[in-house]
C-alpha cells in the first residue's frame, strides 16, 4: 500500500504549511476586505434608503404646497371675482346715474327750448295778429298798446286752456 | 498491440532522496499544489479592493461559498472557527485531484529498470506514447496526483480526525469530551454507545482517506486503461468525468470533515441554542449526505 511515516508527515507538513499561511495571512486579508465591501454596500444602500425617504417628505412638502397654493389661488380667483362684481356693479351704477343725469339735462334743454319756442310763437302770432288787426282798424292803435293789448289776450287764453 | 498497458501500483515512486528522506512524486504535486493554492491567495490578496480583480473575485466567491456552507452547518460562531480547516482541505484536495487531468502527470517520467523487462539503465521518457513497445510499461512518472497516494489521504484525514478532537475538547471541555465514550451516567446503554462512538471515530479516519484514494486511484487507472486502448481521443469523455469525480470528492472530504467537527463540538445536552441548531442542522445534513454518496459510488461503479 506503500504507506509509510515519512510519506504521511511530509504531506501533513506540506497541509500544515498551507493552512497556517491561509489562516493567518489570506483569510483574514480576504474577508476584512469583504467586510468593507459589505460595509460600504451596506452605508449605500441605508444612504439610497434615506434619500428614498427624504424624496417622499419633499414630495409630502410640495404636495402640501401645492395644495395650499391651489386653496390660495382658489381664494384670490373668488375675491377677485367679487371684487370686479362690485366694481361691475359701481360702474353700472355710475352709468345709470350719468344717464339720468343726461336724460335730465336732455329734458331740461327741451323744456327750455319749448318754452323758448313758445315765446318766440306767441310774439310771432301777436305779431300777426296786431298786424291783422292794424290791417283791419287801421292805425288808431299805436304798436306798443296793441302788443299790450294782444299779450293780455294770449295770456289769457292760456290760462283759460289750461 | 502499439503499447502495452502501463506499470499500475499503488505505493507512490521515490524520486530522489534528501538525506534519509524521500521526496515522492506525489508529494512533489502536493506541495506544487499547495503552492498554485497560496499563489492564487497571494495574487487575490497583494492589491485587494472594493472593486475586485478577477481573480480576487474568483477566490472571494470561493471563501465566501465555503464561509457561508461552514456558518449554515454549524453555526455562526462554530462555522467561522472551522472555515480555515475545511476550506484548506477542499481547496488541497481539489487540487490534487485535478492533476490526473493534466497532460505530462503520470507520462513523463523516467524509464524504471527495476520493472522486469525494462532497460538496465534509466532513461528519461517525455510521454508514455513516444517510447517503444517494449519500454512503455516501465515508465516511473515523475508527478503522480497526490490523492492516489494513501499517504495523502491518510494524512489529511489524521488531521481531519485530530482537529476534530482537539476542538471537541476546547468547546465542550475535557470532562464533557470524555463523557461522550465513557459515559457511565446514562448505564449500560450509554457505556455501549459511548464504546461505539470510541470505535467509530478513528473509523473515519480510514472511511475519509479510503473514499478518496478510492474514488481517485480508479480513476487515475480508469484514465490510464482508456487512453491505453484508444489513445488520444478515447479519454477525453473521461477527463470530463474526473473533473466532476474530483470535485465532488474534495468537497465530500471537506465537508464531511466540517460534519464531523461539529458533530464532536457539540453535546448531548444541547443547552445552546445554535448549539443545538448547528447539531441538528449537522445531523440531517450528515444522513443526506451518506445517502448521496452511496448513490453516487453506485452510479459511479
Amino acid at each position: 500500500m506503500g504507506i509509510n511515516l515519512w510519506g504521511l508527515v511530509s504531506q501533513a507538513f506540506v497541509f500544515g504549511v498551507m493552512l497556517i499561511v491561509l489562516a493567518k495571512w489570506a483569510f483574514p486579508a480576504l474577508m476584512k476586505t469583504m467586510d468593507q465591501r459589505e460595509r460600504v454596500i451596506r452605508e449605500g444602500v441605508d444612504n439610497a434608503e434615506k434619500a428614498k425617504r427624504e424624496v417622499a417628505e419633499a414630495e409630502k412638502r410640495v404636495e402640501a404646497l401645492l395644495d395650499q397654493a391651489r386653496r390660495d389661488a382658489q381664494d384670490a380667483i373668488a375675491k377677485a371675482t367679487l371684487a370686479a362684481e362690485h366694481v361691475r356693479r359701481d360702474i353700472e351704477l355710475d352709468a345709470q346715474s350719468r344717464a339720468r343725469d343726461i336724460i335730465s339735462q336732455a329734458e331740461r334743454r327741451i323744456q327750455q327750448e319749448v318754452a323758448q319756442a313758445r315765446s318766440q310763437l306767441r310774439q310771432e302770432v301777436a305779431d300777426l295778429a296786431i298786424q291783422a288787426a292794424e290791417h283791419v282798424v287801421g292805425n288808431s292803435m299805436d304798436q306798443t298798446t296793441s302788443r299790450k293789448l294782444v299779450s293780455e289776450f294770449v295770456t289769457q287764453s292760456r290760462d283759460l286752456q289750461c | 498491440m502499439l503499447w502495452k498497458l502501463p506499470n499500475i501500483g499503488v505505493p507512490s515512486d521515490a524520486l530522489f532522496y534528501i538525506g534519509p528522506f524521500p521526496v515522492y512524486n506525489t508529494l512533489l504535486l502536493s506541495i506544487v499544489s499547495a503552492l498554485i493554492v497560496l499563489g492564487f491567495f497571494y495574487f487575490a490578496t497583494r492589491k485587494a479592493s472594493i472593486i475586485p480583480t478577477p481573480i480576487q473575485n474568483l477566490v472571494e466567491w470561493v471563501t465566501e461559498t465555503l464561509l457561508h456552507l461552514c456558518e449554515e452547518v454549524a453555526g455562526k460562531v462554530n462555522g467561522r472557527r472551522f472555515f480555515p480547516w475545511v476550506a484548506s482541505i477542499f481547496l488541497l484536495v481539489l487540487m490534487a485531484n485535478w492533476w490526473e487531468v493534466i497532460p505530462g502527470v503520470e507520462t513523463i517520467g523516467t524509464i524504471n529498470h527495476e520493472v522486469p523487462g525494462c532497460p538496465a539503465h534509466p532513461q528519461t521518457v517525455l510521454g508514455i506514447f513516444l517510447v517503444d513497445h517494449a519500454s512503455s510499461n516501465c515508465i516511473t512518472p515523475w508527478l503522480r496526483p497526490p490523492s492516489t497516494d494513501l499517504n495523502f489521504t491518510i494524512a489529511l484525514a489524521i488531521i481531519s480526525f485530530v482537529a476534530t478532537q482537539w476542538y471537541g475538547f476546547k468547546i465542550l471541555g475535557w470532562r464533557l469530551q470524555l463523557g461522550r465514550y465513557f459515559s457511565v451516567r446514562e448505564g449500560p446503554m450509554g457505556l455501549v454507545v459511548g464504546l461505539l462512538e470510541l470505535i467509530l471515530e478513528p473509523l473515519r479516519i480510514l472511511s475519509l482517506s479510503f473514499r478518496l484514494f478510492g474514488n481517485l486511484f480508479a480513476g487515475d487507472v480508469l484514465l490510464l486503461v482508456i487512453a491505453f486502448l484508444v489513445p488520444f481521443v478515447g479519454a477525453i469523455p473521461f477527463y470530463f468525468l474526473e473533473l466532476f469525480v474530483g470535485f465532488i470528492q474534495a468537497f465530500v472530504f471537506a465537508f464531511l470533515t466540517l460534519i464531523f467537527m461539529t458533530l464532536g463540538t457539540t453535546s448531548h445536552g444541547h443547552e445552546d441554542p445554535e448549539e443545538e441548531h448547528a447539531a441538528e442542522t449537522a445531523h440531517a445534513t450528515h444522513q443526506r449526505a451518506e445517502v448521496a454518496l452511496s448513490h453516487g459510488e453506485k452510479s459511479a461503479s
